[in-house]
């Protein structure tokens, strides 16, 4: 009884993998090469048109609230798929915002306005893919808050962008968030 | 010259059938009696040769392997002798007991029955470890925009229910995102693969080649959230199992791999795909 039970479950284990093994064979080799910049991301483009961005959507949702699109992951009780989600279902943000000053300046006047000032030793510099100079920094505003703060250079020379993102872990070190940072560019993206 | 072959090669062939169907040195002139007693033989019993040891009754039915067949031919041509070397004093023909020599010589007698010289994998353990990438997620300095590298451990379980020239096997897999094994903050997929390949048998090394295909689960762990995926996989190892005499076998294998992550993207389904080399080690039996 036990090698006719051993036999079966051996037959149907052997038929399970050979269909696996069929189903990969016919199901193509995939779509992107994952060489590929921002492999797997989906092009974010504004309504105005004044910037894109790559994100990985899910987790990353854009909803438009009073106007302003906002880009949130909502927490573990809600679906990703919902498109009804507000920003106090946020597990993580996203607020993109236009200065009408460069990066570096708009950056400084950040720094200067905030209640303890930032640490300025935790600012990195950075380039985005599409070529924009811009500067960015993370810190912690309680147990549970983080920020990172990226100001990124517009089209023009007197115009940028301020990126702020909030999480409830820290986000220094974070590859996913610096991927949607430097994929970040005004105007329409490729 | 042909002409004198032929009657030399009917005279072998004659003294061959002759010695088959007689043994040597254990004749019988009783024709009636030899065909009763056929193919018994007479071997000296050990000293202690218990009934039920030498009883052909409860001799186990076994084939006898070329090794248990010799020994039984030697133990054959010893018997007339009473002053055996291995026979303990008194021990002569007196004590001898019979046994069918079709049948399974006592254990005392019994040779191991060695294995097949050439020798070819059953079941094993492998650990592979491979490079993906981590979608999403851009390395730091990077100015290309390329995904971030993500290496991936995995073990698996290895299972040949054909292994002879030609193997197929079952594999089932773990992979874990490396350094992430056990933290809850990694990725891992769990995928079931079969494989084809050939082998060359041989009594220490095995080299082979095989290809190989599956499928099965990946969870990402991005920002925090388990984001339940695809996975799917093909793949070609060539190596070699280093068999250690009965004790088993370590296998090493250079692979090319293709695995390929499937998930929905914006409300459709798509693929990341890498191309890369894996190196598997395994051990088993």
């Amino acid at each position: 009884m036990s090698f006719r039970l051993g036999f079966h479950v051996t037959r149907l284990w052997v038929v399970v993998a050979g269909a696996l093994a069929l189903s990969v064979g016919m199901g193509g080799c995939g779509d992107i090469n994952g060489s590929d910049p921002f492999a797997g991301t989906v092009m974010f483009q504004s309504a105005d048109q004044s910037y894109h961005l790559r994100l990985l959507e899910p987790p990353w949702i854009p909803v438009t609230i009073q106007g302003q699109t906002i880009f949130v992951v909502p927490n573990s009780s809600i679906s990703l798929s919902a498109k009804s989600v507000s920003e106090s279902d946020a597990l993580y943000s996203l607020h993109v915002t236009p200065r009408p000053v460069n990066a570096m300046t708009a950056f400084r006047d950040s720094a200067s306005a905030q209640t303890p000032p930032w640490d300025l030793s935790n600012k990195q510099t950075l380039v985005a893919i599409g070529g924009q100079s811009g500067v960015d920094i993370s810190w912690q505003e309680s147990d549970t808050v983080y920020h990172r703060e990226a100001h990124i250079d517009g089209a023009t020379a007197d115009s940028s962008f301020e990126l702020l993102f909030t999480g409830p872990m820290p986000l220094a070190d974070d590859n996913m968030i610096l991927q949607m940072i430097i994929s970040f560019g005004p105007g329409v993206g490729n | 010259m042909v002409r004198a072959a032929g009657p030399c090669l009917v005279l072998l062939a004659a003294a061959t059938v002759a010695r088959a169907a007689t043994p040597a040195g254990d004749d019988i002139d009783d024709p009636k009696m030899a065909r009763r007693l056929k193919s018994r033989t007479t071997l000296p019993a050990p000293a202690d040769a218990s009934p039920v040891a030498s009883t052909p009754a409860v001799a186990p039915a076994v084939t006898p392997s070329p090794a248990t067949a010799a020994s039984a031919s030697i133990s054959t041509s010893a018997a007339p002798t009473s002053g055996s070397p291995s026979s303990p004093p008194g021990a002569g023909r007196g004590a001898a007991a019979d046994v069918i020599a079709s049948g399974a010589a006592p254990a005392a007698t019994r040779a191991p029955a060695p294995r097949d010289a050439n020798k070819t994998p059953t079941i094993g353990i492998g650990y592979r470890r491979f490079s993906f990438v981590q979608v999403g997620a851009t390395p730091a300095g990077s100015t290309t925009g390329s995904a971030s590298s993500e290496p991936f451990d995995t073990l698996a379980l290895d299972f040949y229910p054909i292994s002879r020239m030609v193997r197929f096997g079952l594999s089932t897999q773990y992979g874990w995102q490396s350094g992430q094994f056990g933290t809850g903050n990694g990725d891992y997929f769990i995928a079931q693969s079969a494989s084809l390949g050939l082998q060359s048998a041989g009594p220490v090394v095995t080299p082979f080649v095989e290809g190989f295909a599956g499928g099965g689960y990946m969870r990402r762990f991005q920002f925090d959230r388990t984001v339940p995926t695809a996975y799917w996989q093909l793949g070609l190892d060539a190596g070699a199992n280093f068999f250690l005499g009965d004790v088993g076998y370590v296998s090493v294998a250079l692979g090319y791999l293709h695995p390929v992550n499937g998930f929905v993207k914006a409300m459709s389904f798509t693929s990341v795909y890498v191309d890369t080399w894996s190196l598997k080690l395994g051990i088993g039996l």
